[in-house]
């Protein structure tokens, strides 16, 4: 089984970046603000940037330790480049040949065929995307490496382009390691996901792992999740008392004390006109700042936190901006981080 | 006021217009076109154009095989003294040509640096066609050099890196990948150099002398004949300025063809504004 393993260590100008992580025949996603030092793991990986120190090895083969660095044209890697970086100047087919090897199907398996002799400039995001994957794959490298795969493509085209992303890397069945500023593209794409921050892998795990149990709040707000600032106590019946550095008080079923993170994920949070009579413990009074519909929810920002809510929900409540409005949600949907 | 300033800024214009143009107006102006394809037939001007013809080319192709692959080193490598060299290169614009004349004789000159050595190897350049040749290449080359390197500073870092990807070493990157892509800007500063070697004079007279049919260049034979047959060193003149026109049109092609190579999108061709 193809495996790739690395332990490096990789210069940046503001840190050094040092990753340990051993990909086989799935897809890991390096997540993480940009300046986290993503794409330079993989350039290092590919022999385009020189580590300060570490191991590099693909199956048996080392391609970096203190003796030994091949060149990037000695690894068997697929690169897929940010932008794709497809050569300008050639036809689609002189692309995807430039290893030297003949395309073999690849561009009737990325429904590419049809344009063989057009240029990248004439061509759509998710063209290009299919074109540079195929240039990728024609030399047929042991690991595959994807820097933003998704970031040269419109929000359009995005989701069809994405499931279509997915299913390939399924089939090809190579490590593949992608690097990505989306916490929702690496949950579409990938296996697994690791979460950089400052040059530092945070967690890695599944997306339902890190969405569940977020080590800490770069993950938790890189999932996607509200992560709001207090100081909390042991309150009666089992639960902890938090008081958040904005003035309210929320109940949480997670046992925590001193200074926290409380993690809420939006799609918990519900929101009405006035303070429901419900089993949720926690009601905040705040202001809509903004109202925003994606597919078929709606992302309702407060001053505070952000809730996600059905279409069918935002119309019957007529939500819009500057209307004050409750946010409700359950002491369990509550996670507590201590802060350290 | 508005009125004011346009009208200065419109005669400004007609003074610089008039000023570039009467010269070369006026040289046509006394050479009529049968006249002029006359003076050319004639022996000094024939044995000219053949010395510069063949000095230009040699000392040209030495420059396009040297200065290519110097100008990419510059562009791709960041390294201590960078600046300083790319300084270096162009120190040759700002000499006056009758000081690289100079220079070029206290190196290669009988009584020169290296003129011992080149006496032992029984090689002597200076007044020979080979001095022609280094004094051309030598104030053509910085023309070229500097081109060259922002050519290849256009071309974008990540195809070169996903050539080396793609397996292909570092000769098959420059031919297949650096090269195409910045060939437009080379060949503008191609055309730029061979204009400045033609019409090199200063350095050419100080260290290769005048002689007809062996280091007399055009530039030099118009400076020869001005005071004999004047209608021969407007003739040439005359060449001279068409041979330029030439080269601004063919700059204006590689301009274009830069242009298009970046641009993602192809201009229609049938378009025309």
């Amino acid at each position: 089984m193809a495996s790739l393993r690395f332990d490096l260590a990789v210069p940046t100008r503001s840190f050094d970046v040092e990753l340990a992580l051993e990909v086989g025949a799935e897809t890991v996603a390096l997540v993480g603000p940009s300046g986290a030092g993503k794409t330079t793991v993989l350039r290092a990986l590919a022999g385009l940037a020189r580590p300060a120190r570490g191991r590099i090895a693909c199956d048996e083969k080392v391609w970096f330790d203190g003796d030994v660095n091949l060149r990037p044209e000695q690894r068997s890697i697929g690169f897929v480049f940010q932008d794709y970086a497809l050569f300008p100047h050639l036809t689609v087919e002189r692309n995807v040949t430039f290893g030297g090897r003949a395309a073999d199907g690849l561009l009737e398996r990325l429904r590419i065929a049809h344009l063989a002799q057009a240029k990248p400039g004439d061509l759509s995001g998710g063209e290009r995307q299919r074109v540079a994957l195929a240039r990728a794959l024609a030399r047929r490298p042991s690991v595959l490496l994807l820097d933003e795969p998704m970031g040269a493509l419109d929000p359009h085209t995005r989701a069809s382009v994405r499931g279509e992303l997915h299913d390939f890397l399924r089939e090809l069945r190579l490590p593949t390691l992608l690097v990505t500023h989306d916490f929702e593209d690496a949950a579409a794409l990938a296996d697994r996901i690791g979460v950089l921050s400052n040059g530092r892998l945070r967690q890695l795990g599944t997306a339902a792992e890190l969405l569940g149990a977020p080590a800490d709040e770069v993950v938790a707000s890189f999932a996607g999740a509200n992560v709001l600032r207090g100081t909390a106590a042991v309150a009666p019946s089992a639960l902890t008392v938090v008081r958040l550095d904005g003035g309210a008080t929320i109940y949480a079923a997670d046992e925590a004390v001193g200074e926290v993170d409380v993690v809420l994920y939006p799609w918990d949070v519900s929101l009405g006109l006035t303070a429901p009579d419900d089993s949720a413990l926690n009601h905040l009074a705040d202001d809509i700042v903004s109202v925003a519909r994606l597919g078929n929810r709606v992302r309702v920002r407060l001053r505070a936190l952000t809730a996600e809510i059905t279409v069918a929900s935002a119309d019957r409540l007529a939500l819009e901006p500057g209307q004050r409005v409750v946010a409700s949600f359950k002491a369990t949907a509550i996670r507590l981080l201590a802060r350290t | 006021m508005r009125a004011l300033f346009g009208a200065v800024t419109a005669a400004a214009l007609a003074v610089v217009f008039a000023f570039l143009l009467l010269p070369i107006v006026a040289i046509f102006l006394r050479v009529p076109f049968g006249d002029l394809l006359a003076a050319l037939g004639n022996d000094v001007t024939r044995d000219a154009l053949v010395v510069s013809l063949k000095t230009s080319a040699i000392a040209h192709a030495a420059v396009l095989v040297f200065g290519t692959p110097a100008a990419y080193f510059l562009a791709r490598h960041r390294f201590r003294g960078r600046g300083a060299a790319l300084t270096l290169v162009e120190l040759p614009l700002v000499l006056p040509p009758a000081v690289a004349g100079i220079g070029l004789l206290a190196a290669f000159g009988r009584l020169g640096l290296l003129g011992d050595e080149l006496n032992a190897l029984g090689i002597q350049i200076g007044f020979t066609q080979t001095a022609v040749v280094l004094a051309v290449a030598f104030v053509e080359s910085p023309f070229y050099v500097r081109g060259a390197v922002a050519a290849f500073e256009a071309v974008d870092g990540n195809l070169l890196a996903a050539a080396r990807t793609l397996g292909a070493g570092p000769w098959r990157v420059l031919l297949r990948v650096a090269l195409p892509l910045a060939g437009a800007g080379l060949g503008a500063a191609s055309a730029l150099a061979l204009a400045r070697g033609l019409g090199e004079f200063g350095a050419t007279i100080i260290f290769a002398g005048s002689l007809q049919g062996v280091t007399q260049t055009l530039p030099l034979a118009i400076y020869a004949q001005f005071d004999q047959n004047f209608d021969v060193a407007l003739a040439i003149g005359a060449l001279f300025i068409l041979v330029g026109l030439g080269i601004l049109v063919l700059l204006k092609v590689f301009g274009w063809l830069r242009f298009a190579s970046i641009s993602p999108f192809r201009p229609a061709a049938s378009t025309s504004s």
